[in-house]
């Protein structure tokens, strides 16, 4: 059987991965700025 | 494999965040009063924590250690794949209002099928629940032991005995109140730990010559036309689907989330959530540039992190996968007993027990799910992703049912019924005859067609008022 060979590219691989880290590296920014917003607005629980 | 910590280190980090947690559990746990304090969290919980935990439950052991696993066996699409198990987050956001809407006092996601379907379909429906939720508990138990012993040569069964310890506790003493808060310092930890471990295989490889060093060295781990790993992307998809549209973890938190929350926080959490798979999955990717020898792909991950970071960085890694565990395991151990409360001791045991008995009862519950756990644990069965997959094929003949339950009255319960036992046995069947990567396709396509075919030749009528007014009645 014959398996077809399609390579990810450097660019696009590169593109993927620093896409998803910089998006990773945001979220705890923003999950502690929605912190702060519950807790002035006192819904925290 | 040299360990990237000393024992005694280790051990004191695993006793400073165990103590830390534990009191934290406490002193959360301090006002909780009646049942839904303790199993709902008081049923007001924010778009912080609710988002927080949403994502740290879905952040597990098995994202930190699995994906980079799957990244090492199956390349690129293995992370792609495995990041699509935002998609269940994503699509439960919906379903998280309608929950709250149908049975504003609810408890379990065995409450909605047992009022909506019937005691036959609830019954087979904790099964694969229990199926479920054992096969994820034994599997992070195992995870702790593996990575203690990878990380710090700590034996296998102490180090996974020491968390489950920390776990059981904290969670025994706070409920979901606990789970939650914690989850949210665990979140910020194992995202800062995987962000800094991933920035620094890009500063000591670089992503270009790591790329050179693939191709070089396992060229398929870039093929885009890689047969299984496709059939893996989709199968994950529905499979993620699947763990969550029916998992109490998922549903315990809809009920326990404030008005208005639940949509947000599970959209939200699913977004954040989507990139990390792929972040942890690039760690692995960095093996064949580092020359390292994998023994066993479920220990590529910590192999790789201790490789390039070294001692200091040891103690980070250490710590983050001590919080993914922790994140997960206690979610798991509440939600379970929940269920077990809820849907075994009050609807097969006990019929009439107070809320009281069952607080109480529910206490006991979650030490005895501790106790099961270990003694499951204490052999190392099966690989991590394995022991995963397994169930798959139970947890995806779930997904039509909870829909078509939520949305549609013709939805029936013998479809359901039947929709769910059919779909598990052609799911395990494939998961035997084919591999791991077609179990939840086959069963979640088979179950679909069951339930369609058979509600369609039926002519029920739900109405869906009754879920409500049951729930008080109760």
């Amino acid at each position: 059987m014959t398996t077809s060979i399609v390579l990810i590219s450097p660019p696009l691989f590169s593109v993927l991965i620093l896409t998803a880290l910089l998006l990773t590296s945001l979220s705890p920014f923003i999950l502690v700025a929605l912190l702060v917003r519950d807790r002035s607005n006192r819904k925290l629980w | 494999m040299s360990p990237v910590l000393s024992p005694t280190l280790a051990f004191t980090i695993l006793a400073v965040f165990g103590i830390v947690w534990i009191w934290f559990g406490y002193w959360l746990g301090r006002n909780n009063r009646t049942l839904a304090d303790f199993m709902l969290a008081g049923r007001n919980v924010g778009l912080a924590l609710a988002t927080a935990t949403a994502m740290a439950t879905w952040v597990t052991s098995n994202t930190t250690m699995t994906a980079p696993q799957l990244t090492y066996e199956l390349g690129v699409w293995g992370m792609v794949g495995y990041s699509l198990g935002a998609v269940g987050l994503i699509l439960f956001s919906p379903l998280a209002t309608r929950i709250k809407a149908l049975l504003p006092e609810g408890y379990t996601s065995g409450d909605f099928i047992r009022l909506r379907y019937g005691v036959t379909a609830w019954r087979v429906f904790l099964v694969i629940s229990f199926c479920y939720a054992l096969g994820w508990l034994i599997s992070l138990g195992m995870a702790g032991g593996i990575l203690v012993n990878a990380l710090s040569g700590i034996e296998y069964r102490v180090g996974m005995t020491v968390i489950l310890i920390v776990c059981v506790s904290y969670t025994l003493l706070g409920g979901l109140r606990a789970v939650i808060a914690t989850d949210f310092v665990q979140t910020l930890i194992i995202l800062i730990g995987v962000v800094v471990v991933a920035w620094m295989v890009i500063d000591r490889i670089g992503i270009e010559p790591l790329h050179t060093a693939v191709l070089d060295r396992r060229p398929m781990l870039l093929n885009l036309l890689f047969p299984a790993a496709i059939m893996f992307l989709f199968n994950n998809l529905l499979f993620g689907v699947g763990e969550i549209f029916h998992s109490n973890v998922w549903w315990s938190r809809a009920f326990a989330f404030g008005e208005g929350v639940g949509a947000k926080a599970y959209l939200i959490a699913g977004l954040m959530w989507l990139p990390i798979p792929i972040v942890a999955g690039f760690i692995a990717l960095a093996a064949p540039a580092l020359g390292i020898t994998v023994p066993s792909s479920d220990m590529v991950g910590p192999l790789v992190a201790g490789e390039i970071i070294g001692a200091v960085g040891g103690v980070l890694v250490f710590i983050v996968i001590f919080s993914a565990l922790a994140s997960s395991l206690d979610s798991l151990l509440a939600a379970t007993a929940d269920l077990i409360t809820q849907d075994v001791y009050r609807g097969h045991i006990n019929p009439g027990a107070s809320d009281e008995k069952c607080h109480r009862a529910g206490k006991w519950i979650i030490v005895g799910l501790g106790i099961f756990t270990w003694i499951m644990c204490y052999p190392r069965i099966t690989t991590l992703a394995g022991l995963l997959y397994f169930t798959g094929a139970f947890v995806a003949s779930a997904i039509w049912p909870i829909v078509f339950g939520l949305y549609f009255k013709r939805a029936s319960a013998s479809g359901a019924t039947l929709g769910m036992v059919l779909g598990s046995a052609t799911g395990l069947a494939a998961y035997f005859i084919i591999g791991f990567y077609v179990a939840a396709l086959v069963s979640c396509a088979v179950s679909l067609f069951v339930m369609a075919a058979v509600s369609a030749s039926q002519n029920a009528s739900f109405d869906f008022k009754l879920l409500a007014m049951q729930t008080r009645m109760k």
